[in-house]
């Protein structure tokens, strides 16, 4: 893997990541780093604020796409970009995580990818031996 | 008929090729491809997914695929299904995330020449006068819930009750620009907030403004017929519902998994998650997709608007006296309810149109009074380096395809693979040697987009022509585009 910790999967009208981590928390972690990476370029020197994120979902799968979305979701409708996360508690059907979250702006940061929506399109979120791997692709 | 491995297609003539029936499928799927098309799908998942679309319960006639069927996400971009509204269901896959993403063209009475020195400030003014860009905004209208909910019930037609163009161009949208089915409570209060600032926007990816001129006429008497002429000045609007009709989708297909779930609909993947038509669920998608409908058809209006105004800045001239009336607005992602015969009576069915476009012909009662007599106009974008394509519906889509044809030309190559075929390259300086002036929100998107990332579109569209699901009009050809 690159030192972003992740790995593009791309075919021709697709664009998908793969992440991996030695928990879940770490492979959630992991995953919303490499979405940000991929969508924007964020100047970090501003303020900031921390949030509690918290989302459902029926199982890993849909939480993952869910918790994506979410930051979708705050970047679209507030104009708000996350910069830092931790994953707080984790099960089954729900995450909490710490964001720090800032505002877009658009003369010192860059929005890189344009992101319809995290999709269910060849989603995985699972366990091999002590490996957590999670394969997701968005509609851009 | 010749046998092929692929699949296990069988090829009909040079244009068709039948996917029997294997496994749970309930009908057979029809391909519509030459072999030149047939070699670029034949490795993706797009065929499987047309096997896929045929699983749904309650499908009538065949699983369907245009001639730039490429893989999408749950239906393949290109597919056409229709079912039944008693025993079948309705999928937000066979929808997808950007409904109503679609096209609209707009004619004038501009002379190429006319234009030709006034280009750069064209395109600059365009650019600054169309937000675009990922997240782009509308400076000067955010909307309150309360407005927003109006505009997903009336679509177009509220955008010119507002002052945003005319009664004339409503008579030239399908549907008149607006789905009579909305119901603005379906829809979730994170899909309103993500549309409250983005109406009149462009967004990114592949989404444009184009302006052209008609570079060949294929049949005269139709290219009259629908107000075109050698050299004419166009311009091409592509665009859908932005944040609210991706969050829409978004949203159903998270409810719908649980109601597919529920029914005990065997699935072959989660991006097909369905409900019965006449469930509570289907209603309250149906409703919900056709606000983000309406949604979609305003946006393309308020840009109308905003190209009419850019033309009136730059030339000085009012955009009457330019004549810069709409031929026609297309949906290119959308289920409706439609009656088609089917099997010698008239049914009506859910048309579920994923990256097609529908292709009415002469005479057709949902036709507007202006082209009863050459059939409807459907419009075909190319790449920004080539050209794109005014048809008309025919005959034969009605009883061969629900009235459907091709919506694009599909992409030849990844994002990736296109961003390093464009390493090196100044995309903007070698489309101006073209003759084109290309101004793009970022320069992510102007190299993921560039034409040879891109079918050439005129595969495409000789293979819907003689196929006979649809006959060629006229070309355009690009000067001017801003991209998203």
């Amino acid at each position: 893997m690159p030192s972003q910790g992740y790995r593009i999967l791309e075919h021709t009208a697709d664009t998908g990541f793969e992440v991996k981590g030695s928990s879940i928390e770490e492979l959630f972690e992991a995953a919303a780093r490499a979405f940000f990476h991929m969508l924007w370029e964020i100047g970090t020197d501003r303020q900031s604020c921390s949030e509690t994120i918290e989302v459902a979902g029926s199982d890993l799968e849909e939480l993952m796409v869910n918790f994506l979305e979410e930051f979708l979701y705050r970047y679209d409708a507030q104009g708000l970009v996350c910069t830092q996360i931790k994953v707080i508690l984790i099960t089954d059907t729900m995450i909490r995580a710490m964001a720090r979250m800032q505002r877009f702006d658009s003369d010192r940061d860059r929005e890189l990818l344009g992101v319809k929506a995290v999709t269910y399109h060849q989603l995985y979120v699972g366990r091999k031996d002590t490996t957590w791997r999670a394969q997701i692709f968005l509609d851009i | 008929m010749n046998e092929l491995t692929i699949h296990n297609l069988k090829q009909i003539d040079e244009y068709r090729w039948l996917l029997p029936k294997h496994g749970k499928m309930r009908t057979e799927g029809m391909l519509f491809l030459d072999r030149k098309l047939l070699e670029h799908v034949k490795n993706d998942k797009s065929i499987t997914q047309v096997a896929n679309v045929a699983w749904l319960p309650g499908i009538v006639g065949r699983s369907l695929a245009m001639p730039d069927m490429h893989q999408g996400y749950g239906f393949p971009i290109g597919g056409v299904a229709a079912f039944d509204p008693d025993q079948g269901v309705v999928s937000p896959g066979g929808v997808g995330y950007d409904i109503n993403c679609g096209v609209r063209l707009l004619r004038s009475s501009l002379k190429k020449n006319d234009i030709a020195g006034e280009m750069q400030n064209l395109v600059n003014t365009l650019f600054a006068n169309v937000p675009s860009g990922v997240g782009s905004k509308q400076p000067n209208l955010r909307l309150s819930k309360k407005d927003l909910k109006k505009v997903l019930v009336s679509g177009a037609q509220w955008a010119v009750k507002n002052g945003y163009g005319s009664h004339e161009d409503l008579l030239h949208i399908e549907e008149g620009g607006c789905l009579g089915w909305a119901d603005p409570e379906t829809v979730s209060d994170r899909a309103l907030e993500r549309g409250q600032a983005q109406l009149g926007t462009l967004g990114s990816g592949n989404h444009f403004v184009e302006v052209g001129f008609v570079d060949a006429i294929f049949d005269e008497k139709l290219a009259n017929g629908i107000g075109l002429f050698p050299g004419q000045v166009t311009v091409i609007i592509h665009t859908g519902s932005r944040g609210l009709g991706h969050q829409v989708c978004g949203d159903y297909i998270r409810i719908l998994q649980n109601v597919s779930r529920k029914y005990g609909f065997e699935l072959p993947d989660r991006e097909l998650c369905c409900a019965p038509v006449h469930s509570t669920e289907g209603k309250q998608y149906l409703a919900a997709m056709a606000c983000a409908a309406n949604f979609a058809f305003a946006n393309r209006q308020l840009i109308t608007e905003e190209v009419r105004r850019t033309f009136e800045q730059v030339f000085g001239l009012g955009a009457q006296k330019m004549g810069l009336g709409l031929v026609y607005d297309v949906c290119h992602n959308i289920a409706k309810f439609e009656t088609h015969e089917i099997d010698g009576r008239q049914r009506e069915v859910v048309v579920h149109r994923k990256g097609a476009t529908r292709a009415f012909p002469a005479h057709h009662p949902k036709v507007p009074a202006a082209y009863q007599n050459t059939g409807q106009p459907v419009l075909i974008p190319g790449d920004m380096g080539r050209y794109s394509y005014v048809l008309v519906g025919t005959d034969r889509a009605l009883t061969e395809t629900f009235g459907s044809t091709c919506h694009g030309a599909g992409r030849l190559m990844s994002r990736h693979a296109a961003k390093k075929t464009a390493k090196g390259h100044n995309i903007t300086a070698e489309l101006a040697e073209m003759g084109i002036t290309v101004k793009g929100a970022g320069r992510a998107t102007l190299v993921e987009e560039i034409p040879g990332a891109y079918k050439d579109v005129e595969d495409v569209v000789r293979v819907v022509h003689e196929a006979g699901i649809a006959r060629k009009v006229a070309r355009l050809r690009p000067l001017g585009v801003i991209k998203g």
